[in-house]
C-alpha cells in the first residue's frame, strides 16, 4: 500500500511538471492549466507525506524535479538558434573605468552583512530557542528551532541588508533584529 | 493585480545576488562539486580498496572477537575514546572496526584481516564538509556557505520576474551570452526545492554550533555540549577505572530478539575498557528521512533506552532528518543518482554565474582576461586536480598527503592563470587535460586495483 501510494505520489508530482510545460507553452497564459500543474504537484507532496511522511514528500518532490529536467532537455535539445541580444545590465560589483573603489563603503557593506547580522542572527537562534521554552515545548523542540532560525534568519537577513541603499536603514533593521536576542541573552545570562 | 516585483527592486535584488556569489562563488564550487562527488562516498570506498572481505551480515561472535583483537592490539598504547564496528551494509558489505588511531577490515569470523584504506574518499568528504580545515571552523565556513546560497536563492528568484514563467524556456544554442543565462536560469528554478533543502540542512550541519554555544551560555550554564543531548542523548558518565571488554554479543541478541529485521549499521563503544563504558547501536528504519535510533545499553549488553530519535519530539527527529536529506543517503541508488544528477546541476549554475557577469561586463567593452583565467581554472582546474588525487591515490597508495596534494595544486594553478594571462587558451587545455585524467581515473576505478 505505502508502496503504492509513493509511487502515485511520484507520478502525480512528475504530471505536475508536465502540465506546466504545457501550461507556459501556451501562446497566452491559462489559469486553467497552471492550476492543473500547480495543484498536480500539491497532491504529490501531499501523497508523498500520507504514504511515509517526510521520506515520501522527498522522494515525490526528487520526482519532480528530475521529470522537470527531462522536459529542460527536450526543450534544450529542441530550441532553434536565435541570435537574441543578451543583457548587459550593471549589478555595480566592480567600479568600471574611472570610477572610484569606494573600498571603505564596501567593507562596511560586508561588515556589516558578514558579521554584524551573522552575530544578530545568532542571537535571534537563541531568542526563539527561549521563547519555545519558556512556551512549555521540549528541550529538543526548542533547542532545534533555535537552529534553524539562526541560518533562515542570517539568509533572509543577509537579502534584506543588501537591498536597502541607505547605510542608517540598515543599522536600524539590525538594531531592531538584535533587541529579542539581546533581551534573551541577558536574562539568559544573569537568571 | 500583479506580484511581480518593481524594476528598482528586481536591480537592487540583482546586485545583491552578484555580490554574494562573486565573493562565494569559488568556494561554493568547490563545496557543490565535492559535495556532488561524495554522493557515492560508499561506492567511491569500494572503488579505492577493491580487495576487501565482504558479507550480507556478521555473527554477534564476530563482532565480538573483532572487538578483542583491536583492543588487544592496542594495548600499551592511549586508551581510545571511542570504537566503532561500522556492520556491512548494502552499499558497503563490510565490517570496519575504528577507534581514535586506526581503522580495520575484519572477516567473517571476526579476525583483523587488514588496513581499512580510504584515504580519497575521506578527503573528498572532508573537502566538502569543511575545506580541509581543521577543527569546528571549516565547518562553520561550510556552514556559512550554506547561509550565502539560501541568499542567492532567494535573490535569485526575486531579480528574476519572468523566472517561473519562462522554466522551461531554454534557449541554449543561443550565443552572446543568452544561452547561458538561460541554462544557469532554468537550472536554478528546477532545482530550487533541492538548493533550499540541501543548503538549509548544510547551513544547520555547520552553523548549528554558533547557535549551541548562545543556547549554552544562556540556557546550559555554558555547557554547549549539554545542549545536544536532548537531541541526541547524554553520553555516560566519565569512570576511568579499568574494566573488561562489554558484552556486544548480548547487545546484538537483543536487538535480534525485540527488533528482528532491522538494519543495524553501527556499534559505538563509548569510554571502553573504563567502568564509565557503555554500547550504542544504529538500528536505521526503511522510508524514513532520520538516520536510525540509537539503542543504549549497558557493558553488559543490557539494554537501558533508547534516545528517541526516531519516535522522540518533532525537533529531534528533525534533526536526525537533516544529514540523510542533505547527503542522499535515505533512498538506495536512484535517490543517490537524483542526488548526483542535481548536484551536477547545482555545481553547473555556480560555474555559469561567474561567466555571465563577466559576459556583461563584457558586453559592455571592460575586459577582465585575469578574472576569467582565474575563474576557467577553479571551473576546470578544481575538477582536475581532484581527479589527479584520485589517480596519485590508486598509483601511489593510501598515505599520500592528498589535502596539501590538491591545495597546493590548485594554488599553483590559480597563480599560473593569474600572471599567464590567456583565459581561451587556458580554458581548452584544462579542459583537455580534465578528460584526459578523467578517461585514466575511469580506467583505474573499473581496472580493480
Amino acid at each position: 500500500m505505502t508502496d503504492t501510494l509513493v509511487i502515485a505520489a511520484s507520478a502525480s508530482a512528475a504530471l505536475g511538471g508536465a502540465a506546466l510545460r504545457y501550461a507556459w507553452s501556451l501562446p497566452k497564459r491559462s489559469m486553467a492549466w497552471n492550476g492543473v500543474g500547480w495543484g498536480l504537484l500539491l497532491v504529490g507532496v501531499i501523497a508523498g507525506w500520507w504514504s511515509a511522511g517526510a521520506w515520501g514528500t522527498t522522494v515525490a518532490s526528487l520526482s519532480g524535479m528530475a521529470a522537470a529536467m527531462l522536459f529542460l532537455g527536450h526543450a534544450a535539445a529542441t530550441a532553434p538558434v536565435a541570435n537574441v541580444k543578451a543583457s548587459n545590465r550593471r549589478v555595480n560589483m566592480l567600479p568600471e573605468r574611472g570610477e572610484p573603489l569606494h573600498l571603505a563603503r564596501r567593507f562596511m557593506t560586508f561588515f556589516i552583512v558578514a558579521i554584524v547580522a551573522l552575530i544578530v542572527s545568532v542571537s535571534l537562534g537563541v531568542a526563539a530557542h527561549s521563547i519555545i521554552a519558556l512556551a512549555g515545548a521540549a528541550p529538543a523542540n526548542a533547542i532545534v528551532a533555535g537552529f534553524f532560525t539562526m541560518p533562515l534568519a542570517w539568509g533572509v537577513m543577509a537579502y534584506a541588508l543588501l537591498m536597502e541603499e541607505r547605510r542608517q536603514r540598515q543599522w536600524a533593521m539590525l538594531g531592531i533584529l538584535a533587541m529579542p536576542g539581546a533581551v534573551a541573552i541577558t536574562i539568559g545570562l544573569f537568571a | 493585480m500583479t506580484i511581480a516585483p518593481d524594476s528598482s527592486t528586481v536591480k537592487r535584488a540583482l546586485s545583491a545576488h552578484a555580490a554574494i556569489g562573486l565573493l562565494a562563488g569559488a568556494l561554493l564550487y568547490i563545496v557543490s562539486l565535492s559535495g556532488t562527488i561524495a554522493v557515492f562516498s560508499e561506492e567511491w570506498q569500494r572503488i579505492e580498496q577493491p580487495v576487501a572481505p565482504e558479507m550480507t551480515s556478521i555473527d554477534p561472535q564476530a563482532v565480538q572477537r573483532g572487538i578483542d583483537a583491536v583492543i588487544a592490539s592496542e594495548a600499551g598504547k592511549p586508551r581510545t575514546t571511542h570504537l566503532y564496528v561500522h556492520l556491512p551494509v548494502e552499499a558497503v558489505p563490510r565490517t570496519v572496526i575504528t577507534t581514535d588511531t586506526q581503522a580495520v577490515l575484519l572477516d567473517k569470523s571476526g579476525a583483523i584481516v587488514g588496513k581499512e584504506e580510504i584515504a580519497w574518499s575521506d578527503f573528498v568528504a572532508q573537502l566538502h564538509y569543511m575545506l580541509n580545515i581543521p577543527g569546528l571552523f571549516g565547518f562553520i565556513i561550510v556552514g556559512i556557505l550554506g547561509v550565502m546560497m539560501l541568499t542567492l536563492s532567494l535573490s535569485g528568484v526575486i531579480a528574476h520576474p519572468r523566472i517561473f514563467r519562462d522554466a522551461f524556456r531554454l534557449r541554449a544554442r543561443d550565443k552572446g551570452g543568452l544561452g547561458l543565462a538561460d541554462w544557469h536560469n532554468r537550472m536554478s528554478v528546477w532545482t530550487l526545492p533541492f538548493i533550499l533543502a540541501i543548503s538549509l540542512t548544510g547551513a544547520l550541519i555547520g552553523t548549528a554550533s554558533l547557535t549551541a554555544y548562545g543556547i549554552g551560555a544562556t540556557a546550559y550554564k555554558g555547557d554547549t555540549e549539554a545542549v545536544y543531548e536532548p537531541i541526541f542523548g547524554a553520553e555516560g558518565k566519565p569512570d576511568n577505572k579499568a574494566a573488561p571488554v562489554p558484552n556486544v554479543v548480548a547487545a546484538l541478541d537483543y536487538m535480534a530478539r525485540h527488533h528482528p529485521g532491522q538494519r543495524l549499521t553501527y556499534v559505538t563503544l563509548h569510554d571502553p575498557m573504563t567502568a564509565g563504558q557503555h554500547i550504542q547501536i544504529v538500528g536505521t528504519f526503511k522510508r524514513r528521512l532520520v538516520f536510525g535510533e540509537y539503542y543504549n545499553f549497558d557493558a553488559q549488553g543490557r539494554f537501558i533506552g533508547t534516545a528517541g530519535i526516531s519516535d522522540g519530539p518533532v525537533g529531534q527527529q528533525m534533526a536526525a532528518s537533516n544529514y540523510n536529506l542533505h547527503f542522499g543517503n535515505f533512498g538506495g541508488m536512484p535517490v543517490k543518482i537524483a542526488y548526483f544528477v542535481l548536484g551536477m546541476a547545482l555545481t553547473a549554475i555556480c560555474a555559469t554565474g561567474t561567466y555571465i557577469w563577466l559576459g556583461k561586463r563584457e558586453r559592455r567593452g571592460i575586459q577582465a582576461p585575469r578574472i576569467r583565467a582565474l575563474w576557467d581554472t577553479v571551473v576546470w582546474g578544481s575538477p582536475l586536480i581532484l581527479t589527479l588525487t584520485f589517480i596519485l591515490r590508486k598509483t601511489l597508495g593510501n598515505e599520500l598527503p592528498l589535502v596539501a596534494i590538491f591545495w597546493i595544486g590548485f594554488t599553483i594553478m590559480l597563480v599560473v592563470a593569474w600572471f599567464v594571462v590567456a583565459p581561451g587558451l587556458l580554458a581548452r587545455l584544462l579542459k583537455r587535460s580534465l578528460l584526459i585524467a578523467l578517461g585514466l581515473g575511469s580506467a583505474l576505478a573499473v581496472s580493480g586495483i
